[in-house]
């Protein structure tokens, strides 16, 4: 058990790690869980319109409420599914069309920025000299077909990986909401 | 369930996803062929038919670009092997070697002599052509080992959504079986009279 000393050294070290205080901290780490938003069940009314159409289309003639709900289920992981493979593709043709996701830094920091404008607009030069801009460490992609989407998708291998997991967590709920399907349609 | 007629082309679920340099024509022989094959019925059968033609096409993605990422890794695994291969102290300053090795590797893409001339250089040291792939395929290992990973998972899918079409259809077998049988229990069999033992 842990002595009153530790539990006040405890609560001591808590208070200094609380997270982030500042807006622009809170709003950085808000999206730490935020890597392709597929883990975020749609809620359009689109997407509810097509899971009813699609859940119906399943059950057919059963008309009983659990048979619904499981069409239901299978409707809606088979939708999730298309929905991760078109990102995918999305990302892909992304990838293909300009090489990077994030957009390359222009300067090699915040000051070369600063004494940049300082020198653009007002004529002026920080002590340093002058500012240094930020090089492209990515070679440029393959102009031709097949090999620049070739080299897309080997820089984006490990964001296809991630995706994978998306797809198999999709088709597991699927493939389990149909098995329960036919399950009970043996049994009724 | 609707049930699909056998000869009509099937209608997708969902809209295919190809890339802008994927083609279109491809895509529809390999749904027709794969239509084909499996003949999908109803709607749950449709779904796993077309599984396994996004997962056939993503293996042939996956393999494309497997072929172009080692190709794309042949000029500086060769640029890097001819540095080796070219002696420094044949070169005056220094630097012109590795000038040297690279204007060889471009060569060796465009013209007949540069490649009988690496050729050459190669067959010094016993090696040949093969040193260049093994070093374009050694310099992307990483992504390689990546990608052969994306497409074993794919294949398993693939097997996988087949496996479950299979038991799919065994499954809706059994259910007509069952409600052949129980019309057939249900029913009552007419009874033999012997001739000559006519009921009075």
């Amino acid at each position: 058990m842990a002595s009153n000393r530790q539990i006040a050294a405890n609560r001591r070290n808590a208070r200094g790690s609380t997270g982030p205080r500042s807006t622009a901290g809170k709003k950085r780490s808000g999206q730490n869980a935020f890597r392709h938003g597929l883990t975020t069940p749609l809620a359009s009314a689109e997407f509810a319109r097509a899971v009813e159409t699609l859940a119906r289309h399943i059950a057919g003639d059963r008309a009983d409420n659990i048979a619904l709900e499981l069409a239901h289920d299978v409707a809606e992981a088979e939708l999730e599914l298309a929905r991760v493979r078109r990102v995918r593709t999305a990302l892909i043709e992304r990838m293909t069309a300009f090489g990077r996701f994030d957009v390359p830094k222009l300067f090699q920091s915040p000051k070369d920025e600063a004494a940049w404008i300082l020198q653009r607009y007002w004529g002026a030069t920080l002590s340093k000299g002058r500012p240094k801009f930020a090089g492209d460490p990515l070679p440029a992609m393959p102009a031709q077909e097949p090999a620049r989407t070739a080299e897309a998708v080997r820089r984006m291998l490990p964001d296809l990986l991630k995706l994978n997991r998306y797809e198999s967590r999709a088709v597991t709920r699927r493939d389990r909401a149909i098995r329960a399907i036919t399950l009970r349609s043996k049994t009724s | 369930m609707a049930s699909q007629s056998r000869n009509q082309k099937v209608a997708p679920l969902r809209s295919p996803c190809l890339t802008i340099a994927e083609s279109a024509d491809d895509f529809a022989s390999l749904c027709e062929q794969v239509n084909q094959a499996i003949e999908p019925a109803g709607v749950i059968e449709r779904m796993y038919a077309e599984d396994v033609i996004a997962l056939t096409w993503e293996i042939l993605r996956w393999r494309r670009s497997k072929a172009g990422i080692i190709n794309g890794a042949f000029l500086a695994a060769l640029q890097g092997l001819l540095e080796q291969l070219l002696n420094r102290r044949d070169f005056d300053p220094a630097f012109d070697h590795e000038e040297a090795a690279e204007e060889l590797a471009r060569g060796w893409f465009a013209n007949q002599r540069a490649k009988s001339q690496v050729a050459t250089l190669l067959r010094k040291f016993g090696l040949d052509e093969g040193a260049i792939e093994a070093e374009a395929i050694r310099s992307r290992a990483e992504d390689l080992e990546r990608l052969d990973r994306m497409l074993a998972l794919a294949e398993l899918r693939r097997s996988k959504a087949l496996h479950c079409l299979a038991d799919y259809r065994q499954s809706q077998a059994d259910r007509k079986k069952l409600s052949t049988d129980q019309i057939l229990e249900n029913d009552e069999v007419p009874r033999l009279v012997a001739v000559g033992k006519r009921p009075d």
